[in-house]
């Protein structure tokens, strides 16, 4: 379900703040420890974790933090060399009770530390996370592929007179993991082609996070629907794939001869 | 045909009525109509992503069950045996221990289904179908179903 950040502790680094200008939410999904014993003598692993957010107004005047442990252990061996840990915790700042809501924040800070564990040079110890800055970012990569697919496509229609594409209505954006971690909706737009001036193929982003795929758009004409998919890495420069609906197995790269398939009279 | 090819047809051929029904209604300008339509193909999609889930949990409790019998059956020595021994109901283990028989706990495979599953109960658990906001890609869901079909077996 999406690719995650990461976090490396190794003898050089035990500890990493964050920072946030909107209320954090930080996903730790899971640990892998790797050990680089060269005598391979079987030994205790156990360690803390420690999450401490700290939220602040402009002038630090306000201030209040919240603490958590995760406590990890495992016994290391020739057998067991790295340990992975599948924590799927989620932390979030809470204001004192006393206030009544969030809004006299206005900074966050998250900070990471690793506690009671003494690294050998090439031991490390990855921490696989989600937060709030991640989906954010996720969010406005989304934003700035499909303003980019729309800007080519309208390259790709500019030589043919008959053909035009308009950006239309913008549509609202707010999945699953943007309301788990707190990142509120965002518009997005959507396009038509159309052929003398008619409406032929409505562009549609569908969703972002979706399986087997870095977003989803539809392509929805009179014949049917047709989806677009982004099958590159995430952050990476997207690979459009066209599916067609009734031929579930093909999938063609979309390019403007794909598209004068699909919108050709 | 397989029934994994029946409901992946019959999935299809609503959704692109659908399809049309919406790319219609906003041709026309009617938007409500428009969102009417986009909503029916997330209900649609749910309904069928819930179907389709409920055959492969029949195929992996199958596959299961006949691979904890035969080892059951056909292990001699006690001491191999006893630990398949202990499993007196096969049928009430639970859906993710029938699934970890079947494939690598934590691969991809198993982590797929996994959230299938996750989803399958957010669906099948909620109130309010309407609510539910995750998105699911039923082409990658199909592709992935018939997969299993064919490589989760017990023997």
């Amino acid at each position: 379900m999406g690719a995650k950040e990461r976090i490396v502790f190794n003898s050089q680094k035990s500890s990493v703040i964050l920072d946030y200008t909107s209320k954090p939410f930080f996903e730790i999904i899971r640990i892998n420890c790797s050990i680089a014993d060269k005598n391979w003598a079987p030994r205790l692993f156990d360690a803390q974790l420690l999450v401490k957010i700290t939220g602040s107004n402009e002038n630090d005047k306000l201030k209040s933090s919240i603490e958590d442990i995760i406590s990890i252990g495992a016994q290391i061996s020739p057998y067991h060399k790295q340990p992975v840990f599948d924590i799927n915790r989620l932390f979030s700042f809470s204001n004192k009770p006393s206030e009544s809501n969030d809004r006299s924040y206005s900074n966050w800070t998250l900070e990471l530390t690793l506690l009671n564990l003494n690294f050998e040079n090439n031991d490390n110890l990855t921490i696989e996370y989600m937060d709030t800055n991640y989906i954010q970012r996720r969010v406005e990569d989304w934003d700035k592929r499909i303003k980019d697919l729309f800007q080519t496509i309208k390259s790709w229609l500019d030589n043919e007179r008959r053909f035009s594409l308009k950006v239309s209505k913008e549509q609202k954006m707010l999945e699953e993991l943007m309301i788990t971690f707190g990142v509120s909706e965002k518009k997005i737009e959507t396009a038509d082609i159309c052929y003398d001036n008619k409406i032929i193929l409505s562009i549609k982003p569908y969703g972002l996070w979706i399986i087997g795929g870095n977003g989803r758009i539809d392509l929805l004409s009179s014949k049917g629907n047709n989806i677009l998919v982004d099958t590159a890495e995430i952050f990476c420069k997207p690979e459009w794939k066209l599916f067609f609906v009734n031929q579930t197995n093909k999938a063609l790269p979309f390019n403007s001869e794909t598209l004068f398939r699909l919108i050709n009279p | 045909m397989s029934i994994v090819r029946h409901i992946e047809k019959q999935y299809f051929e609503i959704e692109n009525q659908y399809a049309i029904n919406e790319f219609n209604a906003r041709v026309n300008g009617f938007s409500i109509k428009e969102a009417y339509w986009k909503k029916k193909r997330e209900l649609n999609t749910h309904a069928y992503f819930l179907f389709l889930f409920t055959r492969l949990e029949d195929h992996i409790k199958t596959q299961s069950t006949q691979l904890i019998q035969k080892k059951q059956t056909d292990i001699s020595h006690w001491k191999t045996r006893a630990v398949w021994d202990n499993i007196e109901e096969p049928e009430k283990l639970h859906f993710k221990k029938k699934l970890a028989l079947l494939t690598e706990k934590g691969n991809t495979d198993y982590n797929t289904i996994a959230d299938y599953y996750k989803l399958r109960n957010t669906i099948a658990h909620g109130s309010t179908i309407t609510n539910i906001t995750t998105v699911v890609n039923m082409i990658s869901v199909f592709t992935n179903i018939k997969k299993y079909f064919k490589e989760l077996k017990g023997k």
